[in-house]
């Protein structure tokens, strides 16, 4: 009696149809739908795939004009036959093909190049031209020579961000019902980007201060564990998430205490319609309606087209617990239990369906819906919103134009906030600074009332997040990350920086404000950027001291994305870890030493130097014009030949040539936006769009808008991934 | 109405399910009767990152006449129960590390294999034997960790000795409170039904993927596999244990040494209450630098990591290595300290106590120190030291232990035979 209904389904189940995802409350009713109706919509016409160029013959193989010269005059030297230094041997290349076959080999070797690691000082070095004729002939000859397309990432599960924001968007919540520390703080309200201004006072509680525990905005639902971070990659790396039987439990937990919760039924606003019992309801009834919120349900919570097969396995689950005499309510918590513990939820996949139930065929639909999940979980970390699944329904997610469309809405939503707590504090390794602990006798008033005051290291992660927040919201140029006349600061970090409030806001904002950020203008060049925050400065710092080598390993990993290789297992020891006194320049002596011995010079040539032009800045973030013993400060370097003295100067010098930093910082954005590491074959594209955002003076919203358009961000459309 | 039986979909799953280390390892054998706790053997891991101090470590004579070092003297009075072992070494391959330290500690991988691309990472020994000796009990191993860093900075490849295949790492807890409620608390009511339903939806799933894919839903089938057989077994576990007395604080201690006994004390509890016979405990993560408060040791947080660094430093390190011999001695003490039929847990327990570095300041693959507590229930020496011929693989041990908890190899990674003089 109860399965009555079932005869109906039945009837429809063989039929080549699918539930498309639906709209608030407008659910494509399963028996309205037909597959033909939808079909027969009108079919962009432009291509999605950016295909390789065809390929023209040259007359010549340009390896003999372009790269023998250049492998003879500078790199044979060294790296030729089997005992090439580094076990690198590049005397064995002939033609354009052979370097195709060894892409990763010819993609680091460029890029040490193009970093000035190679040739090592002394040697014949390649000049500006010679380097980017290579280049270029290296970008035509992958594009040219290589069909090899690693597009986007693999399947792999939402990380904790991910899910938590889901779940958010999934149940129509007002708020996020998860906290954790990463997001470092609580308050959210400032945040609207639609106005293109970030307000000049911000309301900004820490996620950190009061609690050192992770806590929850509902009680008695717990958190995801903490997804582990990636070595030059995002949290969201496909290479990291893996799902272990600790997890699941974690995943069963949630699920469980979310949909039994009172505070999370209130909150909801699908609740009513989905989970409430209706008085005097038949169990047929019960089963219709659970039909047809399943219906709008079950594609948003899979983010994509489901099959009727599929659907029915859920709606029978319903079917069974209602037949066990279970209330309506109680049956749906259950059949909804499932859901947010089936693969189909907590993996991100692009494949649609699965085939036997009857693939949809339609490329043009297929698309649009993972471009749809590509865009909503790079730009909010989220699943698509109505918006996104009707654009995708009505396949307005091929074009150019509808695509920049989509990513301006989406980046004036406040859920594009994801894109400065997640991508923003990874890319700056802001979490490092989350546990510094300065020695207490050298650095006591970094303690002083310490249980009244969050650490200053707390506050700094919030100045940096505002900073990033800031430049995201006003669509200022990437180039203000380097060097920068503004900043958000509170009293605490105002007095810590030695800037007189009186003289940057007019007024003295209470001591104990700690929640009260305001944007400030930076009276001198030392600081400003993301180079001289406080939070780069304190977390690259030892207890007792600065670490030239950490800060300038950090420049080249966030500025440069060229982080330096980790140094040889047998490395003498360098840094005599112990207080300041006379130590400070002992370091420089030490590392001039080191930098005499050409194995570690190599490195250390490009990681000191700008390391040396923070040395103003003392290991608490604080300016010093002297050290401890009263020696005075040297801040000089020098950077592909050009000297400086000083975070100003060395800024200045980084911007002279601001290409490496603008395609560094596409580089960091691409890898967030795929989701995996970048290969050689990605570079002609990551330089295509770093091109373009150059012309469009450099804005950050360029950035993202161009990323999405490129190759790697819309590729793998076409292809079936069972086959791969 | 079509609806498919759970056995039928797991069966039909059958291929998919069968994880990497079944075709590498072959069939481990099931014993006479391998759910008696009578005969059951435990094994358990202790991990110390960064190396120790060689100088203070290791003792200079072998045999049982031998003197302990500085830093393992904290042993002095479980002289007959452990096995000091000196001369292990492992391949270093080219990289960094302090990843492969750890991560490849275990590994059943040879080490030019390099499973997951850069490091030889594969299913590793504790997990291997899980699948074997763990059946019998709710848990078929835990992987705890006494990471209290709050930053988040290090790859797990860091941060995990546990491995269930290349790139799959067994996630450690490091909140003893969560331990305890997931040993022995109330755990979430899951209905089968809700189990039956998303093995049904992932099967269909399977179906459709690649093979890199579904080597991700291999992931999910795991988990969810083990799920269900903790719920069956520790229903049936429950009543036996009865009401488990252990104050828990509110909060995490500060202090490493409380952090590091109050973790272990639980792992001693689930061995003690039959939870499970396979542990694995990380003292802390490879190469993270954040300063740490090691109490009545130093009076300032140091740096672990950056200390091993500087050979200046080797007299404090070695206290770090020293502390870290106590805390392995106090949970040696406990498990000794628990009568379990004729003998004491002990006895029937093998813990080893291990870093995959020798020495932290070069980073030395060579040297590895190794304590090994108890007495497998009599399958192992216990009261000497232990001498390996130059050149000796770690591997070589891995090899014994896994033999002696009943798998049936003759090889494991890159060994060239078992330990000589370990194995009764």
């Amino acid at each position: 009696m109860l399965f009555h209904s079932n005869n109906k389904f039945a009837k429809h189940r063989c039929l080549l149809y699918l539930v498309i995802c639906t709209l608030v409350g407008a659910s494509v009713s399963i028996r309205d739908g037909s597959p033909s109706a939808l079909a027969s919509k009108a079919k962009a016409s432009s291509t999605i795939v950016t295909s390789t160029p065809q390929t023209v013959a040259p007359p010549l193989d340009e390896f003999d004009l372009i790269g023998k010269p250049f492998l003879e005059k500078h790199c044979l030297d060294c790296h030729d036959g089997s005992d090439g230094e580094g076990g690198v041997d590049l005397s064995t290349f002939q033609t354009s093909k052979d370097v195709v076959g060894s892409l990763s080999l010819w993609g680091n070797a460029l890029r040490q190049v193009e970093s000035g690691r190679m040739p090592p000082e002394g040697n014949s070095r390649a000049s500006a031209q010679e380097i980017s004729k290579l280049s270029d002939w290296l970008m035509r000859t992958v594009e040219n020579g290589t069909r090899l397309d690693p597009g986007h990432g693999k399947m792999r599960r939402l990380n904790r961000a991910e899910y938590e924001n889901t779940i958010r968007d999934l149940f129509r919540l007002p708020r996020s019902c998860f906290n954790n520390n990463s997001k470092i703080i609580q308050t959210n309200g400032y945040f609207q980007p639609a106005t293109g201004q970030m307000p000049r006072h911000v309301l900004a509680v820490s996620c950190f201060w009061n609690s050192r525990e992770r806590y929850s905005d509902l009680p008695g639902v717990s958190t995801l564990p903490v997804d582990p971070p990636v070595e030059h990659g995002f949290a969201n790396d496909q290479s990291a998430l893996s799902l272990s039987p600790l997890l699941m439990e974690s995943y069963l937990e949630i699920s469980n205490s979310l949909l039994n919760n009172v505070e999370f039924a209130e909150l909801s606003n699908l609740w009513q319609s989905m989970f409430m019992p209706v008085k005097g309801e038949s169990g047929d009834d019960s089963i219709r309606r659970a039909e047809e919120q399943l219906l709008s349900f079950l594609p948003r919570a899979f983010r994509r087209v489901v099959s009727a097969e599929e659907m029915l396995v859920y709606l029978n689950l319903f079917k069974n617990e209602i037949g066990e005499n279970n209330s309506y309510s109680k049956s749906m918590i259950t059949t909804v239990s499932a859901i947010l513990i089936s693969p189909n939820f907590l993996f991100r996949h692009e494949f649609l369906t699965p085939s036997e139930a009857g693939a949809v065929r339609d490329s043009d639909l297929k698309n649009c819906f993972k471009m749809a999940n590509r865009l909503s979980y790079f730009i909010w970390g989220s699943m698509p919103d109505d918006e996104l699944f009707q654009a995708a329904n009505e396949r307005r997610l091929l074009t150019d134009k509808q695509l920049k469309h989509q990513v301006d809405r989406m980046l004036d939503d406040p859920k594009s906030k994801s894109l400065a707590t997640e991508f923003g504090m990874q890319w700056l390794k802001v979490q490092d600074a989350a546990s510094v602990l300065p020695d207490k006798t050298l650095f006591p008033q970094y303690y002083v009332k310490s249980n009244q005051r969050p650490p200053p290291a707390i506050s700094m992660m919030i100045e940096q997040l505002l900073f990033f927040e800031s430049i995201m919201v006003e669509n200022r140029r990437i180039t203000e990350f380097v060097a920068s006349d503004y900043a958000y600061l509170n009293r605490q970090l105002m007095d810590w920086y030695s800037i007189d409030p009186q003289q940057v806001l007019g007024y003295t904002p209470p001591v104990d404000r700690f929640e009260d950020f305001f944007r400030i203008k930076w009276p001198d060049g030392h600081r400003g950027g993301v180079l001289s925050s406080g939070a780069m400065l304190i977390s690259t710092s030892t207890t007792s001291r600065t670490s030239p080598v950490y800060r300038g390993a950090w420049i080249l990993d966030v500025i440069y994305n060229s982080p330096p290789p980790p140094a040889p297992a047998d490395v003498p020891p360098l840094e005599a870890a112990s207080g300041e006194n006379s130590i400070e320049l002992s370091i420089r002596e030490k590392l001039a030493k080191h930098r005499e011995n050409d194995a570690c010079a190599t490195c250390h040539n490009l990681i000191d130097p700008p390391g040396f032009a923070f040395e103003m800045f003392d290991a608490v973030g604080k300016w010093r014009g002297s050290y401890a013993n009263g020696k005075k400060v040297d801040s000089s370097g020098e950077l592909r030949g050009e000297a400086f003295v000083g975070s100003e100067r060395f800024k200045n010098v980084v911007l002279r040539d601001k290409s490496r930093f603008v395609r560094a910082f596409v580089e960091h954005t691409m890898k967030y936006a795929l989701g995996r590491q970048l290969h050689f074959v990605d570079q002609p594209e990551i330089r295509r769009v770093a091109d373009s955002v150059t012309q469009q003076d450099l804005r950050f919203r360029s950035v993202i808008k161009e990323v999405v358009l490129s190759g790697p961000f819309r590729k793998h459309l076409e292809k079936n991934p069972g086959s791969q | 109405m079509r609806r498919m039986n759970r056995r039928t979909v797991l069966r039909g799953l059958g291929a998919a399910v069968a994880l990497p280390w079944l075709e590498v390892m072959g069939r481990a054998t099931t014993g006479e009767n391998p759910t008696s706790t009578e005969t059951a053997n435990r094994l358990a891991f202790m991990y110390i990152p960064n190396g120790v101090i060689g100088s203070k470590w290791f003792p200079d004579s072998a045999g049982s006449d031998f003197e302990f070092g500085e830093s393992l003297k904290p042993l002095e009075s479980l002289r007959s129960d452990v096995t000091v072992i000196s001369g292990l070494n492992r391949t270093y391959l080219t990289g960094e590390p302090h990843s492969q330290a750890g991560s490849c500690w275990l590994t059943s991988a040879k080490p030019n294999e390099r499973v997951d691309g850069v490091n030889a990472i594969d299913a590793t020994l504790d997990q291997i034997i899980a699948q074997s000796a763990g059946v019998a009990t709710p848990f078929s191993s835990i992987e705890l960790s006494c990471n209290s860093f709050i930053d988040n900075v290090e790859p797990k490849i860091f941060d995990s000795i546990s491995w269930y295949g290349p790139g799959y790492d067994a996630k450690s807890q490091n909140d003893p409170r969560k331990v305890f409620a997931r040993l022995f608390g109330e755990s979430t009511p899951i209905k089968k039904s809700i189990l039956d339903t998303v093995l049904d939806d992932a099967n269909r799933l399977n179906r459709t993927l690649g093979k890199n894919d579904r080597r991700k839903l291999d992931e999910y089938l795991n988990s969810v596999r083990s799920v269900e057989n903790r719920i069956a077994k520790q229903k049936a576990s429950k009543g036996s244990i009865g009401k488990i007395d252990y104050k828990l604080p509110d909060q995490l201690p500060t202090d490493r040494g409380e952090y590091i006994r109050m973790m272990g004390d639980l792992m001693v509890l689930a061995f003690q209450t039959d939870q499970t016979r396979i542990a694995t405990m990380m003292v802390g993560p490879e190469r993270w630098e954040t300063p740490q408060f090691y109490e009545g040791v130093f009076d300032k947080p140091v740096s672990h990591h950056v200390m091993t660094h500087d050979t200046k430093e080797d007299e404090r390190v070695a206290k770090i290595d020293r502390f870290h011999v106590q805390q392995y001695a106090y949970l040696v003490n406990r498990l000794k300290s628990i009568q379990d039929g004729d003998t004491t847990l002990l006895d029937k327990c093998t813990f080893v106590l291990g870093s995959g570095l020798g020495n932290g300041a070069q980073h030395s693959y060579e040297q590895l120190p190794v304590v090994i507590a108890g007495k497998g229930n009599g399958a192992h020496s216990s009261g000497t030291h232990l001498q390996a011929a130059k050149g000796t693989r770690l591997a070589n041990l891995w090899l014994s232990l896994g033999n002696m908890m009943g798998l049936e190899i003759d090889q494991f990674a890159d060994s060239t035979g078992t330990l000589n003089g370990f194995l009764n």
